[in-house]
């Protein structure tokens, strides 16, 4: 790699670190800041109702700027150095990886609290929910209701019942 | 380059591990949680479980996705073949040992509500009176209906044990595998390294064999402890329990050619 190409990928992936610093610390949609680095580049923002939108129908983010606003500032961060580099595509590629990691980190945190929450809920209603209780009954003759102390003798000593 | 994949790959499969480990002990707890919510209803704790096994099984799928759709075609780009299959020996291992895990987690789980059900059916046994008279009952933990009289005024009592010792019973397998874990492991390795291998040498299926056995001999001892009126047929158990195992070792060339050497008959 020319040394040239070298010094600009470097100031490349700093400008990178950089930018997705500042995009992952912005609450969900960005804040002032992120506003502000995205006019120094020279990008505009989407507007506020276009990322209310963003937030709620794109793959979920629990914070940080717009996946789509960071693509778009990485873009313009890099692009004034590819215009430089003999192999461009080497900022570029690091850019799209930038994204992807970035997508991972603001990705809400998936929790396993609902499948407990389910199942519990699911309890009560189950038809299958454990009910009822250990039991205890003696055997009694159903003629005079004295009670039986031995199955093998078929007659009842008290009335002479047999069952 | 390939360091860098190396280390990237590796970070990787740390990742998964860490999020499993994660999830295998909020299951562990979720589901102890859980059992004493429900007075001790088995059945949200296995539907919880049948969850947080699919997302188990899911982290482990990812490991397979990963490598396929983009880390094996980078390794052989650089043309590092035999650090490509190094990588993927690592990620089998993990593979292997979710698996393990999973099977571990889900035992324990059922173990201990099968310990806690035990708990509850005694408490709830240790109330029962006889109907007749009022008197106490002989205590014990009555996993099947019994009659038996009543010491004080001898009348014939049946004792229905109860939903929970009933389900205990039911689930009774998980701590007998739990009892018997360590042959579980090695039956494992067993049965992976005959599978594993191109083709099985006589000797692999003699070792797969005797962990088959010992796992299956201690497990049915292991079950004639909480179900002694098993203790009568444990031989002719254990030749119905490796009848299947038996079956796919005909299909085996070397095993066959060797007269099929069963040691259990």
């Amino acid at each position: 790699m020319a040394a040239a190409d070298a010094a600009l990928l470097g100031q490349g992936h700093e400008a990178i670190t950089a930018i997705v610093t500042l995009a992952s610390s912005c609450p969900a949609g960005g804040d002032p800041r992120w506003d502000a680095t995205l006019a120094e580049l020279g990008v505009e923002g989407l507007a506020a109702d276009a990322r209310a939108r963003h937030l709620r129908e794109g793959p979920g983010q629990r914070c940080g700027a717009l996946l789509l606003e960071l693509r778009w500032a990485l873009d313009a961060a890099v692009a004034p150095l590819c215009k430089h580099m003999d192999e461009p595509w080497q900022l570029t590629n690091a850019v799209d990886q930038a994204v992807r990691d970035y997508v991972g980190a603001v990705r809400p945190v998936v929790t396993t609290a609902s499948i407990f929450a389910n199942a519990l809920a699911g309890a009560a209603s189950s038809p299958a929910a454990m009910v009822g209780s250990a039991d205890a009954s003696a055997e009694c003759c159903r003629c005079c209701g004295a009670p039986r102390q031995d199955r093998s003798d078929l007659s009842c000593r008290y009335c002479g019942q047999t069952s | 380059m390939t360091d860098a994949l190396d280390a990237r790959w590796d970070g990787f499969l740390a990742k998964i591990r860490e999020r499993f480990d994660l999830l295998m002990s909020e299951s562990l707890a979720g589901c102890a949680a859980l059992l004493a919510q429900t007075g001790g209803d088995t059945v949200p704790v296995s539907n919880a479980w049948q969850g947080m096994r699919m997302r188990g099984l899911g982290l482990q799928a990812k490991i397979s996705d990963a490598w396929n759709d983009q880390v094996q075609d980078k390794y052989h780009d650089a043309e590092a073949y035999d650090q490509a299959d190094a990588a993927w020996a690592r990620a089998e291992h993990m593979i292997d040992e979710i698996e393990i895990e999973l099977e571990r987690v889900e035992t324990k789980i059922f173990a201990d509500a099968l310990r806690s059900l035990l708990t509850m059916a005694a408490t709830e046994q240790a109330a029962l009176r006889c109907s007749q008279c009022g008197a106490e009952l002989e205590s014990a933990v009555y996993l099947q209906t019994v009659e038996l009289n009543c010491r004080h005024c001898g009348a014939l009592v049946t004792i229905e044990p109860g939903p929970r010792a009933r389900m205990a019973v039911a689930m009774a397998h998980h701590l007998w595998r739990e009892a018997c874990w360590p042959l579980w492991l090695e039956r494992h390795r067993a049965d992976k390294a005959a599978r594993d291998a191109r083709t099985p040498t006589l000797e692999l299926l003699q070792a797969w064999e005797e962990a088959e056995i010992n796992y299956w001999s201690a497990w049915l001892r292991e079950r004639a402890k909480l179900l002694p009126n098993t203790t009568a047929e444990l031989d002719k158990e254990l030749r119905g329990r490796l009848h299947q195992f038996y079956e796919g070792l005909e299909r085996e060339a070397v095993w066959t050619r060797a007269g099929s050497p069963r040691r259990c008959r």
